[in-house]
């Protein structure tokens, strides 16, 4: 997990090991805002602007709203690409922050795509999408198996 | 959506416009090879581009090298500071050279 920054320090990223009941746990926390199944990059754009919405309603400003939308995006695509093809986003208010929850059923993630350079139409691998995810966000879970993944993407919205 | 409008001329330019994310592949590659049609190089100007994630970035780091490699380079002009943020961090001009990105 990644803790908020404080001011004039450099931010870093804490990995640590729980209990996937936890985390799971944690996908359902706090109140429901926004929910879609997403099979396709068409529904992806829907509800990366969905969202959208929402952040800007809740007042993020600009570049911190347009740097979560890419990492909504970032996880759904993986999702599409890597995770069966198929599965939910769903968006949470918790009290001190908004959390996209990206689940499937797939096969799993296979880090090792990690390290797999561009394909032939240029479609990056999977570590630019988590490069970009780890980056930009306050906080980030993941839970991936054969039985699917459950991404956590957590925006901070008060200090 | 990817939205693209050719400029025909000595220096060939390709306005792109709307989103850059999975399925521009076609979309921009289609507009670069009828704007290279007989050009020396290609101008992508990305002042239209509202969003682009890592995969715009990795369909536009492979134009970029395929169009290097059959001797008509991309130029790419008018970042905006999202885009210019997202190609700096996944060091976009580590991989197609400085030179493409017009100041």
């Amino acid at each position: 997990m990644r803790a908020a920054a404080a001011e004039a320090v450099d931010p870093a990223i804490w990995i640590a090991r729980v209990a996937a009941e936890q985390l799971l746990a944690e996908a359902a926390a706090g109140e429901e805002v926004l929910h879609f199944d997403i099979r396709d990059s068409a529904e992806l754009t829907t509800a990366r602007e969905a969202v959208d919405d929402v952040l800007r309603e809740a007042g993020v400003e600009d570049a911190t709203r347009k740097r979560t939308t890419l990492c909504i995006s970032e996880a759904i695509t993986n999702m599409l690409l890597y995770g069966g093809g198929r599965g939910g986003m769903t968006l949470r208010r918790l009290e001190d922050r908004l959390r996209v929850v990206v689940a499937d059923h797939g096969p799993g993630l296979n880090f090792l795509n990690w390290i797999e350079p561009p394909k032939a139409k240029g479609q990056a691998s999977m570590g630019y999408g988590f490069k970009i995810i780890l980056d930009y966000l306050d906080a980030v879970g993941l839970s991936t198996g054969p039985s699917g993944t459950t991404l956590l993407l957590d925006r901070i919205t008060t200090t | 959506m990817l939205r693209t409008t050719i400029a025909q001329g000595p220096a060939p330019t390709v306005f792109l416009a709307g989103e850059m994310d999975l399925d521009c592949a076609d979309t921009l590659r289609e507009a670069v090879a009828e704007a290279a049609r007989g050009a020396q190089m290609v101008v992508l100007d990305f002042a239209g581009v509202e969003f682009i994630d890592s995969s715009g970035t990795g369909i536009f780091v492979r134009l970029c090298l395929d169009m290097k490699s059959q001797g008509t380079p991309l130029l790419a002009r008018n970042l905006s500071p999202a885009v210019r943020g997202v190609f700096e961090m996944l060091r976009v001009p580590e991989l197609v050279g400085e030179d493409v990105f017009q100041s």
